[in-house]
């Protein structure tokens, strides 16, 4: 059962074929994707297999490689996904794509929506003025009406899509179900592309099917005897990276990353709320500013309590950095994170993605020999 | 200076104890007057100000503000702060050839290779603490993500105050609502706690002093566009560039712009060029060039070609209003042709080609800056169209070591000779 449901899952061009309505690419997961399901369209998070540099005569090579597959995939050819974006202000390489997109690939609906970097009151009312422009911008677009009732069901659409990873997050991280690190993150990956109503059957009749298949797992978890490691970064490109980590005894515990964790913490409280007649609006701007930043905001702190509660909660040997080369928001935000991992005695490695197909050599060396050093040190 | 004169302990903390000691800057400055008594007026007050600066960030008469090049420094002034500009202070440092260490430094503490260099430099002087400690930091998140996170860094390391100013994609009134909102709100948290509270009268005191300035700043600018060139963009780009951010508001900043205007003035009526011949006009884009030794001016010289202007000289922003002060700063903010869409960028870069009669087009690609070089091949392409050539001169500002001395000379020997 398994291995059809990620079978089905894994291949783009059966995700694409699936998706009977017209698609929104985003890239990046402040995107609010309920305002995409709201209007009608399908959220489809652009994830290329392209090589960078195809995009090298458009994009400074020194330039966000996620960014530039992202480019590359798309110049020269028909994609299902070309004609509506939604970018979000993340970062100066996100910013460089909206202007390269419009400017070389063109489109109908090409839109940046801007992010504040907090998550102060003016942060939040700011942001919700431009999730309404957001819809403004749509509705005038396309000629379609949004209304708060759309809104609300597609808010509880994701939030159903967030409490199925998470309870499938549970079982894989208590060895309750034969499930790799490799297939968890498949699963994520696909619950940002596939068509999310469809996803949630099927992902919950896998969560319970695996329950069942798995159930003898629980007595024999080998989890204490492994390294337990916590990835934090970007975007995974490359999932055999969490391959190589758990061939040679470790154990991922948290994948602090767009593609992993990040994207299914938390819910949209959705039933109090609607008791008091919020404003779907308010409720998108709260959830999205105020889930677990991710490195380009600018609540370190809160970043730290949060990593340091998960090292601590699940006993983290090592902590790996993954973060794709050339950003600059993570990579400024290795420092401080490191130096106090250092003072809590906690490893650290640092890898850096170039958003190839497959792990390197010296990465498969360089995570062999950490995991060496943290079975040493016991 | 080599790079690897100072490598030990001892050397180090020496230099601290002096770099730190109001009087080292007093006796530099009056060295500095005496070796450069035959520069022009508008050098010796760079000079001036430029110590009074590093005296005053030791002596700490009023509290000492760290901040970024596209914070309004009137803001600063108006709240009797001294704001101090770690960034330039990296260009000054790779000038006398101290960045690289510095560099070294920053470095082994996990500030990568890829990271702009600028704030490479900035971070090591830091780690050593060979600066003095700021009381707080406010940095805009304007054009660079590097920058917000190079502050919020830095506050740590000196466990200070940080205020960051988000700024708006957009430059429409809902973002100059949310920035003027962010501005008056820092105001008032510093109004608190150093008991300055700002009255109509110093900003209309501080906004007129960046107004007057910026009116030479634009006839100086006017001047600019004479042929032959009669000031040198690579000048422009050094320590005119440093008043530019960091003077707006300040008493020496418009005695410095006055006295450049009538420099330039003199030269404009006597037709003294930078070069005795010039062939051609270029314009430089990005806000930075190499500070360390490099020859590039010195191919572009051979060349006959001179930096007749640079983007990051032209004045975008409207005069203050002291009437309605944080819509004000806010609109200078968002009115920034590098915040928002590229087509900003290209409108103005554009209507320089035009008004400074350019021949060619280099845009410097500073290794680590993603905004600038993000949008480069775009401009590059669009005036292609235009028939105006462009070349994209790959570099680093800070980092001498990648910068290429061969390759960069041929790169612009043949794009000059395409000019030809």
């Amino acid at each position: 059962m398994k291995v059809e449901f990620l079978d089905y899952i894994c291949h783009k061009n059966r995700v694409l074929e699936t998706i009977k309505k017209p698609i929104m690419g985003w890239v990046c997961t402040y995107t609010p994707v309920e305002i995409i399901i709201a209007a009608g369209f399908h959220p489809y998070r652009i994830i290329p297999s392209t090589d960078p540099s195809l995009a090298n005569s458009y994009l400074d090579s020194n330039f966000c490689p996620y960014v530039r597959s992202c480019l590359g995939e798309v110049l020269g050819k028909e994609s299902e996904y070309a004609d509506n974006l939604i970018i979000v202000n993340s970062c100066d390489a996100m910013r460089r794509l909206y202007d390269a997109w419009r400017h070389y690939v063109q489109g109908t609906f090409i839109y940046l929506l801007d992010l504040p970097r907090d998550n102060s009151a003016k942060d939040i009312q700011y942001y919700q003025d431009n999730l309404q422009s957001l819809i403004d911008g749509l509705e005038e677009k396309f000629k379609i009406k949004i209304s708060e009732d759309s809104l609300y069901q597609a808010i509880s659409v994701c939030n159903k899509t967030r409490e199925l990873l998470a309870e499938l997050f549970d079982l894989y991280i208590n060895e309750k179900v034969s499930l790799s690190a490799v297939e968890f993150l498949q699963i994520v990956k696909g619950s940002m592309s596939f068509p999310q109503e469809e996803y949630n059957g099927l992902l919950k009749k896998f969560v319970k099917g695996v329950k069942i298949e798995d159930k003898i797992l629980s007595d024999d978890s080998q989890i204490e005897n492994k390294s337990k490691i916590l990835i934090t970064g970007t975007i995974m490109d490359d999932l055999s990276i969490a391959e190589v980590i758990e061939d040679y005894g470790g154990k991922i515990v948290f994948v602090d990353m767009c593609t992993g964790n990040r994207y299914f913490q938390n819910q949209i409280p959705l039933k109090t709320s609607k008791k008091i007649n919020n404003n779907p609006l308010r409720l998108l701007a709260e959830y999205y500013l105020s889930k677990t930043p991710c490195p380009r905001m600018m609540n370190l702190e809160k970043r730290w309590e949060y990593l340091l509660k998960i090292i601590k909660e699940n006993q983290v040997k090592g902590v790996i950095f993954y973060n794709l080369k050339f950003c600059d928001t993570s990579f400024f935000e290795l420092p401080i994170i490191r130096e106090r991992l250092q003072k809590h005695k906690i490893p650290s490695l640092c890898l850096e993605g170039e958003f190839t197909s497959s792990t390197s050599g010296r990465i498969k060396t360089r995570i062999q020999a950490f995991l060496e050093v943290l079975e040493f040190a016991g | 200076m080599p790079d690897n004169f100072l490598n030990d302990d001892f050397k180090s903390a020496l230099i601290k104890k002096i770099a730190k000691n109001s009087n080292t800057y007093n006796i530099i400055k009056a060295g500095s007057k005496l070796y450069f008594r035959k520069s022009p007026e508008s050098f010796k007050i760079w000079l001036d100000f430029l110590f009074y600066q590093l005296k005053e960030a030791c002596k700490k008469r009023k509290p000492v503000v760290w901040t970024n090049i596209y914070t309004p420094s009137e803001l600063f002034y108006a709240l009797d702060l001294f704001p101090i500009y770690p960034e330039v202070i990296s260009g000054v440092l790779a000038s006398i050839g101290t960045a690289n260490y510095l560099i070294e430094t920053s470095e082994s503490k996990f500030y990568t290779t890829d990271l702009c260099s600028f704030y490479r430099v900035a971070a090591g002087l830091v780690l050593k603490d060979w600066f003095p400690k700021p009381d707080l930091i406010i940095s805009s998140s304007q054009l660079c993500d590097g920058s917000t996170k190079f502050f919020r860094n830095m506050s740590k390391y000196y466990n200070c105050e940080y205020y960051l100013i988000n700024t708006p994609y957009y430059d429409d009134l809902n973002s100059q609502k949310y920035l003027a909102a962010q501005l008056e709100e820092i105001a008032y948290k510093i109004g608190k706690v150093n008991g300055q509270h700002l009255s109509n009268e110093k900003i209309n005191y501080f906004f007129n002093l960046s107004n007057q300035t910026r009116e030479y700043i634009i006839k100086l600018n006017e001047f600019r566009k004479n042929v032959p060139s009669p000031l040198s963009g690579w000048d422009a780009m050094a320590y005119i560039l440093y008043m530019f951010f960091s003077s707006l508001g300040a008493k020496k900043g418009l005695r410095f712009y006055h006295t450049l205007y009538q420099e330039t003035e003199e030269k404009v009526n006597r037709k003294i060029g930078v070069l005795k011949e010039e062939k051609h006009r270029i314009l430089w884009l990005h806000q930075v060039r190499p500070y360390y030794k490099n020859e590039i001016i010195q191919n572009l010289k051979e060349n006959k070609a001179v930096i007749s202007f640079e983007e990051v000289s032209y004045v975008y922003w409207q005069a203050l209003d002291p009437q309605r002060p944080w819509e004000s700063l806010a609109q200078k903010m968002t009115s920034n042709f590098g915040v928002g869409p590229i087509e900003r960028r290209i409108k103005t870069v554009y209507n320089l080609v035009r008004e400074y009669k350019i021949d060619g087009v280099i845009h410097f690609s500073q290794r680590g800056c993603r905004q600038s070089c993000g949008g480069a091949y775009i401009i590059k392409d669009f005036l292609q169209e235009k028939g105006i050539p462009m070349l994209i001169l790959d570099g680093d500002g800070a980092d001498s070591r990648n910068y290429s001395k061969g390759q960069t000379r041929t790169r612009i020997e043949a794009f000059l000779e395409m000019l030809s």
